[in-house]
């Protein structure tokens, strides 16, 4: 282990302040000590995970904190908590098998880039992590079915362990993982807007907030990595807040359906102001850190329009299913005036709120002034967050996303039916590995002269195979 | 120190026990204890004082005629083994079996003799012969006591296939003689690279074909689960942690001894073989409700695990699976352990059934948890960095599907773990009759769990990997 670099440092806070955000939110709800030590244990294997200098040793750490994780999510559901460990499991099995292939005996290989053979297997390993397309099927179900408290850790920091991976994997440019990361973020946002479920909407727009920051480390340059950095803890913080609202609304309601929520905002202002301020940093209004996180991304894609424009088509997705998310949950909503919508709890406790409120304040913070970023840049030559340019940039898509919503809200509209994803293929899957295993199961109860042909066979293929 | 101690030490505590069920009853426990005590310690020492390596010829005779006995490292490393091993499932025979059946602890003795007899032998008929008894105790092993008919089936089975597995080992030997007119293996060493290529792919393919019976290893491995699920507990976990480790203690002394130069394509096979068991071993693992029948598959695919670092032929591989040979020790035997425990409580050997334990027996899985997970390869457990340091010799020699074959069998293992904890943590339908003490048997698995968890930090410890790298003698592996 060696000293950690700013990097490490960034990672190690943001997993103490998110665990203690979780910790805070969660407080009225822990009936024992399971939870609570469960959080502090993420924390723990993931600031060490940050603070490794091996693959190996980053393997170790990241498995282990996915262990508490899918612990935590255990406690809502069982089946959603396995199919997360297993997918994490997948992902740390072909990192160490990468980590294997650059190490020597006694010697395992440091964490930085690797070039090569094994890069793109590096790549898969990390993409099972960060939900690369097609890798994702594990994240939409994990994140929307988990507390929100837990749901905070996951989309917060855990997908940004494969993040943060790839950060220390990727020192050059590398176009396919650009174009990666744009997939990423047009599918994800795609996806989002399908949803009528309020944290799987969130769950599925994770997907695309991390393809910004794919798009944006792949460039390879100094500016394109801290921008990915940047919007790394930019998001941590917006997508909490975001789903301790959605999280807030479920304690209050007993529903994350689009469909039976609408008017909270009279009901519930506070709610309804960490829910804009989390959705103006989200969709990069200026003055948040999000404006911030999505100005530098842009910057360091100068040279690559193709990506600059479809991130900006993101962007527009992105306000277009926040507009979804507010209109539908918030103000006028689908529901009668005259229908009230039955509350599950009177009130939120304050642990709660103060919880959103410590996830708000740094967004706020952060908010694209040279003085808050100097702690990330240091002396790297920052773009003119208030140019004209910049302002236009990040207002165009909100602007255009609003008219669009305000113009055709029916095209939004919360459908009942779920829309088709990767996971829907996994009981597919196992429906066709079922008649081989079945068939395996049968040749085992057969009789034993089968056995002893077999075997007889074997032993002369070993035969004639040696004598040759 | 004479090798020979850790043979006759276990051998003479055989002898004596009927006699000291005959004249003196009430000592028995004592004898047992002291034989089992003495031979752990002779096996110990041997292992200890050899490690640099011990030759000797029994008699004073010529090494063409005599009986030869040879300790090295690699021998001192399953030396040590067994004398971990048999003490505890000594201890938890003698809390399942009592002491009125003596015969058993005959049996167990004549098995502890014959294993460190294959461990220590110099010369090839004498492995046969070891190897003979050692079969024909496990045998009986499996059936005792003779009361239930699937135990008597599955001995039998095991007697069927073992014999044939024995046949061949002989045949092998025989044409080993007829060529060479040696038995003596350092003295055959020589002799191999001079032989004519039919003869000696015969001689490695009657040797491979037996052994891999004898190990229980994929294609020859029908007769494992059957075995190792009907016996009783202790027995299991001995079968399972002990007893399938010295055929492959032989496969690794007679393929590196004669083999590794002239035929280097019995390596590779060996590495097929073992990925094949890995694969079927963990697939059929998975399917299982009874959960000793489980854990009987988990051993064919940890003996596949085991094969594949042989089959790298490198000394990374060997280490790689003598360190997994230990973690597969630690973790199966007090797998085995606990299931005994919880089979007893239930009466039931259905997973479907076995639900409760969380609350009735805490500590037996708190155990069975860790030691599961070491099982599958959860970091940062033994089982983790036994199979990266397998991972390390595959990659090195460029076996990249057996390295997917061990990866993929960590994500089943989980699976099939996980199933087994969910039911032992869910509450129970019924409750649980009342518990008998197991004093005994939880002390083995503490034991076994400190054991596991000493493992995993082997590597940390100063000294730790160079003590790993030094487990193969020097110049028998590249």
């Amino acid at each position: 282990m060696t000293s950690p670099d700013l990097l490490s440092r960034i990672m190690i806070g943001l997993a103490c302040y998110l665990t203690f955000v979780a910790l805070v939110y969660g407080k009225s709800s822990f009936s024992d000590f399971r939870k609570p030590l469960l959080l502090l244990l993420f924390c723990a294997s993931a600031c060490m995970a940050s603070l490794v200098s091996t693959w190996f040793g980053f393997v170790i750490w990241v498995e282990l904190s996915s262990l508490c994780l899918a612990a935590l999510v255990a406690f809502s559901d069982t089946g959603t908590a396995k199919i997360y460990f297993y997918s994490q499991l997948a992902g740390g099995a072909l990192l160490l098998l990468g980590a294997a292939a650059i190490s020597t005996p006694g010697i395992p290989a440091p964490l930085g880039p690797v070039s090569g053979t094994w890069y793109p297997l590096f790549l898969l390993a990390l993409g099972f992590k960060a939900a690369f397309p097609g890798l994702h099927f594990w994240l939409p179900p994990t994140h929307s079915r988990a507390s929100s408290e837990v749901s905070l850790l996951l989309s917060g920091y855990a997908v940004k362990m494969g993040i943060y991976g790839l950060l220390r994997l990727v020192d050059k440019p590398s176009p396919g993982l650009l174009w990666i990361g744009i997939a990423m973020a047009l599918y994800g946002v795609f996806q989002a807007l399908m949803q009528h479920d309020t944290k799987r909407l969130l769950a599925c727009h994770t997907m695309s907030q991390l393809g910004f920051m794919v798009t944006a480390l792949a460039t390879g340059t100094p500016e394109g990595r801290y921008a990915a950095l940047f919007y790394l803890v930019a998001h941590a913080l917006f997508k909490g807040l975001l789903f301790l609202v959605a999280g807030s609304l479920e304690k209050l309601y007993g529903t994350r359906d689009l469909n039976r929520l609408g008017n909270i905002a009279i009901k519930e202002p506070l709610l309804c102001a960490f829910f804009l301020l989390g959705a103006a940093a989200i969709a990069g209004f200026p003055g948040t850190a999000g404006y911030a996180g999505k100005t530098l991304v842009k910057s360091s894609l100068t040279f690559h329009t193709a990506a600059l424009w479809s991130l900006q088509l993101a962007g527009l997705g992105t306000v277009l299913y926040l507009s979804k998310f507010g209109g539908y949950a918030f103000f006028e909503g689908l529901r009668k005036d005259s229908e009230e919508i039955p509350k599950k709890k009177n009130s939120l406790p304050l642990s709660s709120l103060g919880a959103m409120g410590l996830v708000a304040c740094p967004l706020l913070l952060l908010g694209g002034t040279r003085k808050s970023l100097s702690f990330f840049f240091g002396n790297l030559p920052l773009p003119d967050f208030w140019s004209p340019y910049s302002l236009g940039t990040a207002l165009l898509p909100v602007a255009a996303g609003l008219a669009l919503f305000s113009f055709f809200p029916k095209l939004f509209f919360p459908r009942q039916r779920r829309f088709p994803d990767v996971e829907d293929l996994l009981p597919s899957g196992r429906k066709t590995l079922l008649p081989p295993l079945e068939a395996l199961r049968k040749f085992h109860l057969g009789k034993i002269r089968m056995y002893f042909f077999l075997y007889f066979f074997v032993v002369f293929f070993a035969l004639a195979l040696f004598s040759l | 120190m004479n090798p020979v101690f850790a043979v006759l030490l276990p051998l003479c505590t055989a002898f004596l026990i009927p006699l000291g069920f005959i004249f003196f009853r009430r000592a028995l426990p004592l004898l047992v204890f002291s034989g089992g005590f003495f031979s752990a310690l002779g096996a110990g020492a041997v292992a200890f004082l050899g490690w640099g390596g011990i030759s000797t010829v029994m008699g004073g005779w010529a090494p063409e005629l005599g009986i030869a006995l040879k300790v090295d490292s690699l021998s001192a490393c399953f030396l040590l083994l067994t004398s971990l091993g048999f003490p505890l499932a000594l201890l938890s025979s003698a809390e399942e079996f009592g002491w009125h059946s003596w015969r058993f602890y005959v049996i167990f003795f004549l098995s502890w003799a014959s294993t460190n007899g294959i461990l220590v032998a110099g010369d090839i008929f004498n492995l046969f012969v070891f190897f003979e008894i050692f079969s024909v105790a496990a045998y009986l092993l499996v059936s005792f006591p003779a009361s239930s008919w699937q135990a008597v089936e599955a001995s039998f089975k095991y007697l069927i296939f073992g014999t044939l597995g024995a046949l061949f080992i002989l045949l092998g030997i025989s044409y080993i003689f007829m060529a060479t007119g040696q038995l003596n293996m350092a003295l055959l060493q020589d002799f191999f690279p001079a032989l004519p290529g039919p003869t000696l792919g015969v001689i490695a393919g009657c040797l491979l074909g037996g052994l891999l019976v004898k190990c229980g290893s994929a294609p020859a491995h029908f007769w494992l689960p059957d075995a190792h699920s009907s016996a009783r507990a202790p027995v299991s976990a001995l079968l399972s942690g002990v007893l399938v480790k010295a055929p492959l203690y032989a496969l690794l002394r007679l393929g590196t001894l004669f083999f590794l130069s002239p035929l280097p394509r019995f390596f590779p096979l060996l590495l097929f073989f073992g990925t094949l068991s890995l694969g079927v071993g963990h697939l059929m693992a998975m399917q299982q409700e009874k959960i000793k029948r489980m854990l009987a598959y988990s051993t064919v695919a940890q003996i596949g695990t085991i094969l594949l670092g042989l089959g790298c032929a490198s000394s990374l591989g060997a280490t790689a699976s003598i360190y997994h040979v230990f973690t597969h020790m630690s973790s199966k035997m007090g797998l085995f352990l606990v299931a005994g425990v919880f089979l007893e409580d239930r009466h039931a050997n259905s997973l479907g059934e076995m639900k409760g334990f969380l609350r009735h027996r805490p500590f037996f899985t708190i155990a069975f948890a860790l030691l599961a997970a070491s099982l599958a390869g959860i970091p940062p457990l033994s089982g983790f960095q036994s199979k990266w340091l397998l991972l390390l010799a595959c990659v090195e020699k460029g076996y990249l599907i057996p390295a997917l074959f061990l990866l993929g069998g960590t994500l089943i293992s989980t699976a099939y773990y996980l199933k087994v904890l969910g039911a032992f943590c869910s509450p129970a339908e019924a409750p649980l009759p009342h518990r008998r003490p197991r004093p005994l048997v939880q002390g083995a698995v503490l034991f076994l769990v400190l054991l596991s968890l000493l493992l995993a930090v082997l590597p940390l410890l100063p000294g730790g990997k160079e003590l790993l790298f030094s487990l193969p003698p020097e110049g028998m592996l590249p």
